[in-house]
C-alpha cells in the first residue's frame, strides 16, 4: 500500500502524535516528515521521548510460528522474548504471533507475500524513551515491571501504560520502545510528556534514538 | 522564646528564620521546623479545641496521632501541624474554634457533658421527633473539623503518581528497617525503603545514648549513609505508607519539599516481600484531664528538645512505664530542662543499675509503682497529682509540662491492613503478630525489642529472610544464618507494662481514651452498660477511633479498658479493625493527574478546523456535529441532496486468515458466510447466546481462507475476544488482526458521491462496474491504494474508503478538493444517526436491547436457519423464541400532525399499560414529519395501528399524544437510491 509519489517528494503521511517543540532538523522519508532533532535538544542530558511511528512494523501470525523464520528471523522461543537482528526486532507475543519492527538504519524489507504477514505500521504509535532517567519516567506511567533484572534484555512486556494497552520492549535502562493503538497517540504523548516532566522528559528527534540503538550491540 | 541548641541531633537550621502567621500574628520559626514545633517554639500552647466539648487542646504527639493539631494552613483545612514542614509565609489558623483558642465561645459545652453521653446522637434529641431536624442541623454544624471554601482551588501544586516494583518493600527507616534493606540489597534484591519522616534513623536520630562507643544518633547516621549508598536500595523519605494490600502491594504517598517538582505523589509498590519495621509509639496513659495543653507523649517532649531545639517546658513531670521514658527524662535533664519527678508505673524491671545511678546523680525524684492520676490546670497544665498504683495517699506537684505514657505500643496499623493475625502479648503488653501473610516479615522494636543491638540484628534477620524467600539469591545459606545466631545471643523482647489506666480515674473529671472524638472513660462504661461491650461496637456507638488519628490513641487502650470493665483477662481483648488509608493523602493526590487519554481519528485536526463539536463515544473522541446547530439540518440536507463526507475511522476493521477462518466466521455470524465472495460485501450480524443483536458489519473474502470484515465502532475492542471465546473448544487454526487503527475510513455519501469519487481515481466506479455492495481496491491521488466499499448505511449512494491511517489526512484533502465544486461538506454522528433512522437502519443499543432478538428487530432474514452444523452463536435462542407471543418488535412511527413531539425513550402506552417505548425519534425535513423507531409489543406492531405516547412533563404530570405504526423504512423503502 505504499503510494508511488509522482513528481517531487511530498509529505503524504501523518504521524499519530506530534510534539510542541520546534524541530531543528527534519527529513522527508517515504512520505513522512521525520524530525531528526529538536531545537535545544543537544544540551539536554535527561530522558527524551522520540516518535518513531514512521518505522515499519508487521504482524505475523501462524499456528506453527515457532518453527518458522519470518523475514528470515529466528522466532524467540518463549513469550516475552525479543530477538534483535540488525535493524529488525522480533517480539514473541504469544503462541501464534510475533511482531516485527524495523528500528535500525539497515535495509528496509518489503512486506513478504506469505499469508501470515500484515503490515501494521499505520496501526500504532511507536514511541521510544531514551536517556538517563528513563526508569523514573516510566514509573510515573505504568505499574508494569519494565526493568526486572531477572529478565534478559531485550524483553517484551505487554500491558497498560497510562491505562492504554501497550507492547513495551526494554532494551536497556536507558532505552525503552513501546507501541500502542494509533488513535491514542496524540493524547498519550501529551500525557506522557506531562507526567514525565517532573523527571525531566522532553521530546527528542530520531537521531538520539538511532545513536542509542546503534550503541545497543550489548543486546544483539 | 529561646531555643535550645541540642547539637548534632537537631534538624533545625537556626540560621534560616522563616516568618509565618498564626491567627494573623506574625511569628518566626526556622528551616527544618514543623508547623507544630514552630508554634510551640513561639510560645503557642493551645492549638485548637476539641470536637465535642470544645476543650482546649495542645501539642500531644509528633506524628499526627491525634487531631489536636489539625489546622487550616493557607486556607487548606485539616493539615496536620505535627507533620507539615514549615514554609515561609504560611498563614495558620486553628480549627474548631469560635473566636480565640484561649477563649472559645463554645467552651461552656464542657460543662454540659451529661447532655452528650456515649452515642447521644442516636438516642437524645429525638423526642419530640418534630424537633429532631432542628437539633440535627445544629449538631451537624457543630460536628466536623475544618471548613472548605467551595470557591477555593485546593488542587494546588503538582500531584502525581508513581508505580514501583521491588523484591522487597521495607516499611520504616529506623535501624531495623535500614538493616533489613542493607541485608536484602547485599543479596542482590531490589529494595524500596519507605520512611514517613524526612530522614532515616527512627528514634535513634534523637537518642544520645551510647551504642558500642558512639551515640545512637551517629550510629543512625552511619547506617543511613550506607543505605543511601547501596546500589539496590531505593530510599523514599517523607513517604507514609497508607496500606499493604493483596499480593504485597504497598501503597502510600510522598510529600514533596520545596525542592521537589511535586507537592504530593501517590505511589504503589508491587513487592514480592514486605518487611514491616514501623516501630513503636507511646501508649497514652488514661488519667483525669489527660487532654490538657501541656500533657504530651514522651517522644513529643524528647523530639521537641532534641530534634527541633524547642524547650518543652520549664518544670517537667514524667509519668512513664518503660525505659525509653527514663532515658528521655535523663536526657532532658542533661539539656537543662528541670525534671520535677519521674513516676514509673512499674515496680521493677527497669534497665540496669546505671539508670538509678543516673537519676541519683541528677537528684531526680523517682517514684516506682506510681502514676499521675490527674492534671491540674484548665487551659494549660499547672501541676499534677501523683498516686501509687496500690492506692494510698496522693501527692500534688507543680509543673508546666506533664510527659506521660503507659509504655510503648507497636504500630500495628500496617500489619493489620496486611491481614496479619494479632494477639495481645502478656510479656510485652502489646499486640504482636501471631500469623503473618506470605512474604510479610516483621522486625525492630514493634516486636517488643528494646536493645538497639537486638533491633538492628532483627532487621538483618528479616533482610536475609526475604532474600531466602525471594529465591535464594543469597551468597550462601550460612551467610543467612549468621545474623539469626547473632540475634539469638542478644536481649530479646523486653517486658512491657500492663497498666490499663491511672488510679482514681473518673471522679468528676474527664479521662480521655480518644482525643479526636472526645471519647472518655465514662463513655466506655456507658457503652458497656448499653450492651455495646466490645470495641467494635463501642467504636460505632461512641466514635472511639473514628477520628483522624484512627486507632493510634484509642486502639489498644480501648480494648484493654473494655476487657477490664467486663472483668475479662486483658489478653482476650481485641482492638478494632484498622482501616486504610493509614496516612492522609489529599483527595487531589488520590484523584491523580487526571490525564484524559482518549483516541482520536486521523482527521481530528481537520474536523476541528471545520468547526466540529466533539463528544466521547467509547474510547474515541468523535465529531458529533459541525457548527452551532445540534439538529444538523444542513448536514442532513446536504447528504440527501448533494454529497457529504463522514469520518468513520473508528469503525471496527479486521483481517481473519487461516485454514479455519471460515469456520470461525460461520460460528459468530448469523448468515451463511460461505457465500462471502471476493469483491462483494456480505452484510451480516453477530448475536449472543440469547439471540440478541451484538454487532453487524460486512465481510469480504480477499483470498483463500483470508477475509476482511468490519464491526461497529463500539464492538471493535471486543471482537477478537468474542471470536476466541466462542471457538475456545475447537482446535481451529485461524488468526485475527485488528486493523481498526491501521485503517482510517471516509464515507462519501449522497447523490453526487460517485462524481466526487470519479475525480479521485482513474478506476471505473460506474454503477455497472462498481454496483451496490461491491468492494474494490482503488488507487487514489498520488498512488494511495484504498479499499472502497459501496454501502448505504445512511440510505444514499455511498462509498466507504478504507486507507492506511497515515494517508487519511492526505485523502481528506483530495476528497474535499474533488468535492468542492459540488459543495461537499462533512457531516457528523448526529446527522448519520438521523439519516440512518430515516432509512430504518438499526444501531445496536439504540434499537436493540436485551429483551429483543435479531428477529424481533426485523433482521431475522440474515439468519441461516438451515445451518445446524456450525453451531451459530444465538441460533438455539432464536429458534426458541421465534414465534413466542408477547415479544417486542421494532416498528416505525409517524407522529400525528400537531401532536406533542416525543423524545428518545418516550413510553408507548395502552391505557395504563406500558407496551413499548420510542427508541429514536426526530423531526425530518426530508420526510416532512416527525418519525420514530419504537419497540412495541407484537400485538401493537402492525401498520396503521394507532398507538399512544406518554410524555412526562414534570414528575406526576403526564400528557399523551398519538402516532401511527408503519414500516421502519421511511425513506426510500425500495432502496433505489442506494443502488443508483
Amino acid at each position: 500500500m505504499t503510494p508511488q509519489a509522482s513528481g517531487r517528494p511530498r509529505a503524504f503521511r501523518r504521524s499519530p502524535c506530534s510534539f510542541d517543540s520546534k524541530p531543528a532538523e527534519t527529513e522527508l522519508r517515504g512520505g513522512w516528515t521525520v524530525v531528526l532533532r529538536y531545537e535545544g535538544e543537544d544540551g539536554h542530558p535527561g530522558p527524551r521521548l522520540v516518535d518513531l511511528s514512521h518505522r515499519r512494523r508487521w504482524d505475523f501470525q501462524d499456528s506453527g510460528v515457532a518453527a518458522l523464520r519470518p523475514m528470515g528471523l529466528a522466532v524467540p522461543e518463549r513469550f516475552g522474548e525479543v530477538g534483535a537482528h540488525g535493524p529488525l526486532v522480533i517480539n514473541r507475543m504469544n503462541r501464534t504471533q510475533v511482531a516485527i519492527w524495523h528500528l535500525g538504519t539497515g535495509p528496509l524489507p518489503d512486506t513478504p507475500e506469505e499469508t501470515g504477514f500484515t503490515e501494521t505500521t499505520d496501526g500504532h504509535c511507536l514511541l521510544a524513551f531514551v536517556g538517563d532517567g528513563v526508569p523514573e519516567v516510566l514509573e510515573h506511567l505504568t505499574a508494569l515491571d519494565l526493568f526486572d533484572p531477572a529478565r534478559a534484555a531485550p524483553f517484551l512486556t505487554q500491558g497498560p501504560v497510562l491505562h492504554v494497552p501497550c507492547q513495551v520492549v526494554t532494551f536497556a535502562p536507558d532505552l525503552v520502545v513501546m507501541t500502542l493503538a494509533r488513535g491514542y497517540g496524540k493524547t498519550f504523548a501529551e500525557a506522557v510528556l506531562a507526567s514525565g516532566a517532573i523527571a525531566g522528559l522532553r521530546p527528542g528527534g530520531e537521531r538520539v534514538f538511532q545513536r542509542a540503538f546503534a550503541e545497543g550491540k550489548r543486546f544483539s | 522564646m529561646s531555643r535550645l541548641r541540642p547539637g548534632e541531633t537537631c534538624r533545625v537550621d537556626f540560621s534560616r528564620p522563616l516568618e509565618f502567621s498564626f491567627l494573623g500574628r506574625e511569628m518566626t520559626g526556622y528551616a527544618g521546623d514543623t508547623v507544630a514545633s514552630a508554634l510551640y517554639g513561639a510560645g503557642v500552647r493551645i492549638f485548637g479545641r476539641s470536637l465535642k466539648y470544645h476543650r482546649p487542646r495542645g501539642l500531644y504527639s509528633m506524628e499526627g496521632e491525634s487531631a489536636n493539631t489539625f489546622m487550616s494552613i493557607d486556607g487548606v483545612p485539616n493539615e496536620c501541624a505535627e507533620t507539615t514542614e514549615l514554609r515561609a509565609g504560611m498563614a495558620i489558623e486553628p480549627q474548631n474554634v469560635r473566636g480565640d483558642p484561649g477563649r472559645d465561645r463554645f467552651g461552656f459545652l464542657d460543662a454540659f457533658d451529661r447532655l452528650m453521653p456515649a452515642g447521644f446522637y442516636y438516642h437524645l434529641f429525638h423526642r419530640p421527633y418534630a424537633l429532631w431536624p432542628l437539633f440535627q442541623s445544629g449538631l451537624r454544624r457543630m460536628a466536623g473539623t475544618g471548613v472548605l471554601d467551595p470557591g477555593a482551588e485546593y488542587r494546588n501544586g503538582v500531584r502525581t503518581e508513581r508505580y514501583l516494583n521491588a523484591d522487597v518493600a521495607v516499611i520504616g527507616g529506623g535501624p531495623a528497617g535500614m538493616a533489613a534493606a542493607l541485608a536484602a540489597g547485599e543479596s542482590g534484591l531490589r529494595v524500596c525503603l519507605f520512611e514517613r519522616r524526612g530522614r532515616l534513623g527512627g528514634q535513634m536520630t534523637w537518642r544520645v545514648r551510647d551504642f558500642e562507643g558512639e551515640p545512637l544518633y551517629r550510629r543512625a547516621g552511619a547506617l543511613a549513609a550506607r543505605v543511601r549508598a547501596a546500589e539496590n536500595v531505593n530510599v523514599f523519605t517523607r513517604s507514609p505508607v497508607t496500606g499493604v494490600w493483596g499480593e504485597n502491594l504497598v501503597t502510600g504517598f510522598a510529600v514533596g519539599t520545596e525542592d521537589d517538582p511535586f507537592r504530593e505523589c501517590h505511589w504503589e509498590c508491587r513487592a514480592t516481600t514486605v518487611v514491616v519495621a514501623a516501630g513503636c509509639m507511646d501508649r497514652p496513659l488514661v488519667f483525669n484531664h489527660n487532654d490538657r495543653p501541656g500533657v504530651m507523649q514522651v517522644g513529643t517532649a524528647w523530639r521537641l528538645a532534641r530534634t527541633y531545639g524547642v524547650r518543652p517546658g520549664k518544670s517537667v513531670a514524667f509519668s512513664v512505664a518503660d525505659d525509653l521514658g527514663l532515658e528521655a527524662a535523663i536526657d532532658l535533664d542533661d539539656m537543662g530542662v528541670r525534671i520535677r519527678f519521674i513516676a514509673d508505673a512499674r515496680e521493677s524491671g527497669q534497665q540496669g543499675p546505671e539508670v538509678f545511678d543516673a537519676l541519683c546523680d541528677r537528684a531526680i525524684p523517682f517514684f516506682p509503682g506510681c502514676a499521675v492520676s490527674r492534671a491540674v490546670g484548665r487551659k494549660r497544665v499547672r501541676g499534677c497529682v501523683l498516686r501509687s498504683l496500690k492506692g494510698g495517699r496522693s501527692r500534688r506537684f507543680r509543673c508546666d509540662l506533664l510527659v506521660a505514657n503507659a509504655g510503648m505500643q507497636p504500630r500495628i496499623g500496617i500489619l493489620a491492613t496486611a491481614k496479619a493475625r494479632l494477639a495481645y502479648c502478656t510479656h510485652t503488653h502489646g499486640y504482636q503478630p501471631t500469623e503473618l501473610p506470605p512474604g510479610v516479615f516483621v522486625a525492630g522494636s514493634m516486636t517488643g525489642l528494646r536493645d538497639p543491638r537486638s533491633i538492628e540484628a532483627s532487621g538483618r534477620v528479616a533482610g536475609y529472610g526475604v532474600a531466602e524467600w525471594c529465591g535464594g539469591r543469597l551468597k550462601s545459606v550460612a551467610g543467612a544464618r549468621a545474623p539469626a545466631r547473632e540475634a539469638e545471643a542478644l536481649p530479646g523482647p523486653g517486658a512491657g507494662c500492663g497498666i490499663i489506666h491511672a488510679p482514681a480515674i473518673g471522679r468528676g473529671a474527664k479521662a480521655f481514651v480518644d482525643l479526636d472524638e472526645d471519647g472518655t472513660y465514662k463513655n466506655v462504661k456507658e457503652s458497656i452498660a448499653r450492651g455495646l461491650d466490645v470495641p467494635e461496637l463501642a467504636k460505632r456507638f461512641a466514635g472511639f477511633g473514628l477520628g483522624p488519628g484512627q486507632y493510634r490513641v484509642a486502639g489498644q487502650n480501648l480494648a484493654m479498658i473494655m476487657a477490664d470493665l467486663r472483668g475479662d483477662p486483658v489478653e482476650t481483648a481485641h482492638p478494632t479493625t484498622v482501616r486504610p488509608p493509614l496516612g492522609a493523602p489529599s483527595l487531589a493526590t488520590l484523584a491523580g493527574p487526571g490525564h484524559d487519554v482518549h483516541k482520536r481519528t486521523p482527521l481530528h485536526s481537520e474536523l476541528a478546523g471545520r468547526g466540529a463539536v466533539f463528544r466521547r463515544a467509547g474510547a474515541w473522541q468523535r465529531a458529533r456535529h459541525f457548527g452551532d446547530d445540534p439538529s444538523c439540518r444542513d448536514e442532513i440536507r446536504n447528504v440527501r441532496t448533494n454529497v457529504g463526507v463522514l469520518d468513520s475511522s473508528p469503525l471496527g476493521k479486521f483481517r481473519i486468515h487461516g485454514p479455519d477462518a471460515l469456520n470461525a466466521l460461520q460460528r459468530v455470524y448469523m448468515s451463511d458466510m460461505s457465500k462471502a465472495r471476493p469483491g462483494r460485501c456480505k452484510y451480516s450480524a453477530m448475536c449472543n447466546d440469547m439471540g440478541q443483536l451484538m454487532d453487524d458489519g460486512v465481510v469480504v473474502a480477499e483470498g483463500p481462507g483470508d477475509y476482511y470484515f468490519t464491526t461497529s465502532s463500539a464492538r471493535a475492542g471486543d471482537t477478537v475476544e468474542w471470536f476466541r471465546f466462542h471457538t475456545r473448544h475447537d482446535d481451529w487454526d485461524y488468526n485475527l488482526v485488528n486493523l481498526t487503527d491501521v485503517l482510517g475510513s471516509l464515507n462519501i455519501a449522497g447523490p453526487n458521491a460517485r462524481r466526487v469519487l470519479e475525480r479521485l481515481t482513474r478506476d471505473n466506479v460506474s454503477n455497472q462496474a462498481f454496483p451496490y455492495l461491491a468492494c474494490r481496491r482503488i488507487t487514489v491521488g498520488d498512488g494511495v491504494e484504498a479499499r472502497c466499499l459501496r454501502l448505504g448505511f445512511v440510505g444514499e449512494l455511498s462509498f466507504e474508503l478504507h486507507a492506511p491511517a497515515s494517508y487519511v489526512p492526505y485523502l481528506w484533502d483530495l476528497v474535499m478538493e474533488a468535492g468542492a465544486d459540488f459543495g461537499i461538506r462533512p457531516f457528523g454522528l448526529e446527522a448519520q444517526n438521523c439519516l440512518r433512522a430515516e432509512k430504518g437502519h438499526v444501531i445496536i443499543g439504540m434499537e436493540s436491547e436485551q429483551r429483543v432478538t435479531l428477529t424481533d428487530i426485523g433482521m431475522g432474514w440474515m439468519w441461516d436457519r438451515e445451518d445446524t452444523v456450525s453451531k451459530k452463536v444465538g441460533a438455539p435462542a432464536l429458534r426458541a423464541c421465534d414465534r413466542q407471543p408477547g415479544r417486542l418488535n421494532l416498528v416505525g412511527l409517524r407522529v400525528e400532525e400537531g401532536a406533542k413531539a416525543p423524545r428518545d425513550g418516550t413510553l408507548v402506552v395502552d391505557g395504563d399499560k406500558i407496551v413499548g417505548y420510542v427508541c429514536t425519534t426526530r423531526s425530518s425535513d426530508t420526510l416532512g414529519w416527525q418519525y420514530g423507531l419504537a419497540l412495541v409489543h407484537r400485538e401493537h406492531a402492525f401498520p396503521g395501528r394507532r398507538i399512544h405516547l406518554c410524555h412526562e412533563e414534570a414528575p406526576g404530570q403526564r400528557v399523551t399524544s398519538t402516532a401511527f405504526v408503519m414500516s421502519p423504512h421511511f425513506y426510500d423503502p425500495r432502496g433505489e437510491r442506494l443502488r443508483s
